[in-house]
């Protein structure tokens, strides 16, 4: 049985049809991470699962109930809101015993049931503290245990982590992927950062302008992309996205020209005909220095983390490549470099940007 | 810009600014002085500063002017008119606020427009309707005339205060479980009664003060405090300590409720143009 | 650097959210259709009874056509009256807009005691028109027991009666005195509400005070100053309780505004149909700075 399943799902508003057709499974006990640029349409999804928008078009099951003329209020879902939208004049434990008031349950119970998601997020020495003496990141598990303490269906997060410093945001993460192993709990969660999508997700939903692009594991998605959107989007840095055109058939192999002084000799495939213009897709810890390498380019950039060095190299037409070298890389801006395949994985895609397996 | 440069700055506004204050707020304290003097040392040239005060015009101003009575009175228009107000206002201000469309900001815009009508251009009617429904000189028709008045502003108050409370609050509620009329109880009116008491206050003063429609339509059964100190108007001079007396009971009051919502005056009466 | 938004919009989410239903006009019925009374009910029988020839002492009411409007427009008080008016609503306009500005900008840094004095200089606001005018009257510009006269006579001056000589000027005084708090409370607070960033950026720019004044701060009281000027035309139109407390238009008309008019023509003249002539045309000014002040303030909502 399926936690949820949306079909066809549509959403208008006025003229507009923001949300195209979106179909999804999700498997109970998932996390399920739904991911875009702005305005792609993520939240308004979520929101329509939450029930607080409504669905023009489609069908939305949870549990296997049809739930489109449901009111938010009784779909036994709990949401946690970006800006957290606790109860400002209420304590934290009254915050999170709301649910429980509005549904009946007596008080002994409520206080059990407060207490218990309040050791699970260690919020117990703050039961009865108002939401202004609390830290961003104290306000933040105050919303989850509000949601926790409901025993919800399944959990909504509506980017609940891009209101907290960066330091704070990694140990959340860590935390919020905790929580799910240990709660057993679906959760649907919806971010704009990949990096959170790739750390925390069972299955990856990229979303734009309203349509999927691709569902899949962060893994299927960082190495087998469906298209150059959804490449570039995941992974930092960025995928290399190269012009190619197909300049000689080897037999085996075949030969890319990537600029005046460039190319690229890769395994055959019966789509890359002679002449045919391509994008090659090449993530930055694939490339590598290399006296035999078939690219040459000029260091334009580069920076040294510490762990790792980014260098950022020119090879001509116009093309940058971003390559992720060793820490101690004896590099220099101005350096004329020779570039060859580090790892042996690449992604090739055609004209319109689908890649091409 | 240097430290002692700065400092001279400071210590001239601080100068100016006291000055001015006290400049400004000097003819209320020389009233309020006048009202324990005597007639004698009131109307004294030199005007004095110290003098031995008395309560006597506080008492002979009730024969005058029968001062209890129209204190009554303004106490009771001001505060049915506000309330009646804040009644009518409040589920249109919720609608606006929550439920805004095209059409109710239209509706918002036409209340406004209204408050700006003059007074006077409606006076001969309302005038002549009251005499014909023998309503001149009633307390009743004073709190409805009142009331009208100041519904746009008051709708405009508590709009504007609902609207600060965070739409994703009331959605929390409403993933929560909260239907609207629980989410009004637990969540609405405890996050927005400072604002209902601000408009109550704001309501008050701008009923107390009132005294178009006070000196027109009341006389002795109705009037209110206003109608009270204009009869001084043609008095000729002996009366001022006893005017001080009167118009310092008559705005005191005012002052304290005034001095507490400084800043929710300066919404109210600007329609939130300037925050 | 930040954008200055004195509005109130807030909360402005990317799409509109779907709401609850309920039913809406229930609560909306009852203030609109009490309103609606309100403003058309009196509107209708103004516009009726200036087309009435009716006098009080002399009923019942005729049809008299244009007669109320063609005796309004060929009073001899009339043009006065509308130079009053005028003189009336411009005159405090100007005092409270220099001095509003000359005072929000003082209160606008910290000093010791400031919320104290800031307090005292709105004061005069909570004061009831009708004792304002009264304690000026009596306490200041009387020519015997005024402070004023006792001030003149120290240096030697012959004390001046205000409202015999002065009329005018000493009902600007007083409806002065009565709204510089008003003026000072607004753009007070929307001094405060000017970044500081923008005037250190000035300032980085190499701009000296007066040039960050009139470059920087200025222009964000642009609209505060609309609104404050707005608002002052419409209450300043309808002076009343000032007037029949001091001079009672007097001397001759030398003090009646619009406001007043009607009232001596009305209820003192009992002439029902040129007073409702005039109320038209006073309703009439009003509305058109009604409209442009509300056309103003929808961009906000």
């Amino acid at each position: 049985m399926t936690a949820l399943v949306l079909k066809n799902v549509k959403k208008q508003y006025g003229e507009v049809l923001t949300i195209k057709g979106v179909d999804l499974e999700v498997a109970p006990e998932e996390f399920i991470v739904l991911v875009g640029p702005s305005g792609c349409g993520k939240s308004t999804l979520l929101r329509m699962i939450a029930g607080l928008e409504e669905i023009t078009s489609g069908d939305l099951f949870i549990d296997g109930e049809q739930m489109n003329d449901v009111e938010a209020d009784s779909r036994g879902l709990a949401m946690v809101f970006q800006s957290y939208a606790l109860y400002p004049h209420m304590t934290v434990a009254d915050n999170m015993g709301f649910a429980l008031k509005m549904a009946g349950i007596p008080k002994p119970e409520r206080d059990r049931k407060v207490s218990d998601a309040a050791k699970i997020l260690q919020l117990e020495h703050l039961l009865d503290r108002t939401p202004k003496q609390l830290s961003g990141g104290q306000r933040q598990r105050v919303a989850i245990g509000r949601a926790i303490v409901r025993q919800p269906k399944i959990f909504l997060f509506d980017e609940p982590l891009s209101n907290l410093d960066a330091s704070l945001r990694v140990q959340m993460r860590i935390e919020l992927a905790e929580l799910h192993r240990k709660l057993n709990a679906t959760m649907i969660y919806v971010t704009h950062d990949q990096v959170e999508a790739m750390t925390m997700a069972d299955r990856i939903v990229v979303l734009r302008d309203g349509i999927i692009e691709q569902v899949g594991t962060p893994l299927k998605l960082y190495n087998k992309p469906a298209n150059t959107f959804v490449a570039s989007f995941i992974g930092s840095p960025k995928m290399n996205l190269l012009e190619a055109q197909v300049e000689e058939d080897l037999g085996a192999l075949v030969k890319l020209r990537l600029s005046p002084g460039s190319h690229m000799v890769l395994p055959a495939n019966p789509q890359l005909t002679v002449g045919r213009k391509v994008t090659l897709g090449l993530r930055p810890e694939t490339l590598g220095l290399s006296d035999s390498g078939t690219i040459a380019g000029i260091i334009a950039v580069v920076e040294h983390l510490g762990g790792e060095t980014l260098s950022y190299i020119d090879i001509g037409s116009g093309t940058r490549l971003t390559v992720k070298l060793d820490a101690m890389s004896p590099v220099a801006v101005g350096d004329t470099v020779r570039l060859g395949l580090a790892v042996d994985r690449h992604v090739i895609f055609d004209e319109s940007g689908v890649a091409l397996y | 810009m240097s430290r002692a440069k700065s400092e001279k700055i400071d210590l001239l506004r601080m100068i100016l600014g006291w000055f001015v204050g006290i400049l400004m707020a000097f003819p209320v304290f020389w009233m309020a002085l006048a009202a324990f003097k005597t007639e004698q040392d009131a109307a004294s040239i030199p005007p004095k500063l110290f003098f031995s005060p008395t309560l006597e015009n506080f008492v002979a101003m009730n024969e005058r002017v029968d001062y209890v009575r129209h204190a009554w009175n303004s106490i009771v228009v001001s505060a049915s008119s506000t309330l009646i107000a804040i009644a009518l206002a409040a589920p249109a201000a919720y609608v606006m606020a929550f439920y805004a469309t095209k059409s109710t900001r239209k509706l918002m815009l036409w209340m406004l427009s209204i408050r700006f009508m003059p007074a006077v251009g409606v006076l001969i009617p309302i005038y002549l309707i009251l005499v014909h429904f023998n309503l001149i000189d009633t307390k009743f028709a004073l709190i409805v005339i009142t009331c009208l008045s100041n519904l746009p502003i008051i709708v405009w108050m508590l709009y504007s205060y609902f609207k600060e409370v965070p739409v994703e609050i009331l959605e929390a509620a409403r993933m929560d479980g909260a239907r609207p009329l629980r989410q009004l109880r637990y969540l609405l009116i405890p996050l927005t009664a400072p604002g209902f008491a601000s408009t109550a206050l704001l309501g008050v003063i701008l009923a107390w003060n009132e005294a178009f429609w006070c000196i027109n339509i009341t006389a002795t059964e109705a009037g209110t405090l206003a109608l009270a100190i204009a009869s001084f108007a043609n008095s000729e001079g002996q009366f001022w300590a006893k005017l001080s007396a009167a118009s310092l009971a008559s705005v005191g009051p005012i002052f304290i409720f005034g001095w507490i919502t400084q800043r929710q005056l300066v919404r109210g009466l600007t329609f939130g143009a300037v925050k | 650097m930040k954008m200055m938004n004195t509005s109130t919009i807030h909360n402005k989410s990317k799409s509109p959210r779907s709401k609850q239903k309920i039913r809406v006009w229930p609560l909306l019925l009852p203030s609109v259709s009490v309103l609606a009374i309100w403003a058309v009910v009196p509107l209708v029988l103004t516009i009726w009874y200036s087309f009435q020839n009716y006098n009080l002492q002399a009923p019942p009411a005729v049809f008299g056509g244009l007669i109320n409007f063609e005796f309004l427009f060929t009073d001899g008080d009339l043009p006065v009256v509308v130079m009053n008016t005028l003189v009336m609503v411009f005159g405090p306009m100007l005092i409270t807009v220099i001095l509003g500005l000359a005072f929000a900008t003082l209160y606008d840094g910290p000093f010791p005691g400031r919320s104290i004095a800031r307090l005292l200089v709105i004061t005069p606001f909570f004061v009831m028109p009708t004792v304002a005018a009264l304690v000026w009257k009596n306490l200041f510009f009387h020519p015997v027991w005024g402070l004023l006269a006792w001030a003149e006579k120290l240096v030697g001056l012959e004390p001046i009666d205000w409202f015999s000589s002065h009329p005018m000027l000493a009902i600007i005084i007083i409806v002065s005195w009565l709204w510089t708090p008003f003026s000072t409370l607004i753009l007070l607070t929307a001094l405060q509400s000017l970044d500081r960033e923008q005037i250190e950026a000035a300032r980085m720019d190499g701009a000296k005070s007066v040039s960050r004044f009139i470059y920087v701060v200025l222009p964000h009281l642009r609209r505060p100053v609309a609104v404050l000027l707005m608002l002052e035309t419409i209450f300043f139109l309808s002076t009343y309780a000032e007037i029949y407390v001091t001079t009672m238009g007097g001397p001759g008309a030398a003090t009646t505004n619009i406001p007043f008019y009607i009232f001596s023509r009305a209820l003192m003249g009992f002439d029902v149909g040129l007073a409702s002539a005039a109320g038209i045309f006073a309703i009439l000014i009003a509305n058109i700075v009604a409209f442009f002040f509300v056309r103003n303030l929808s961009e906000q909502l």
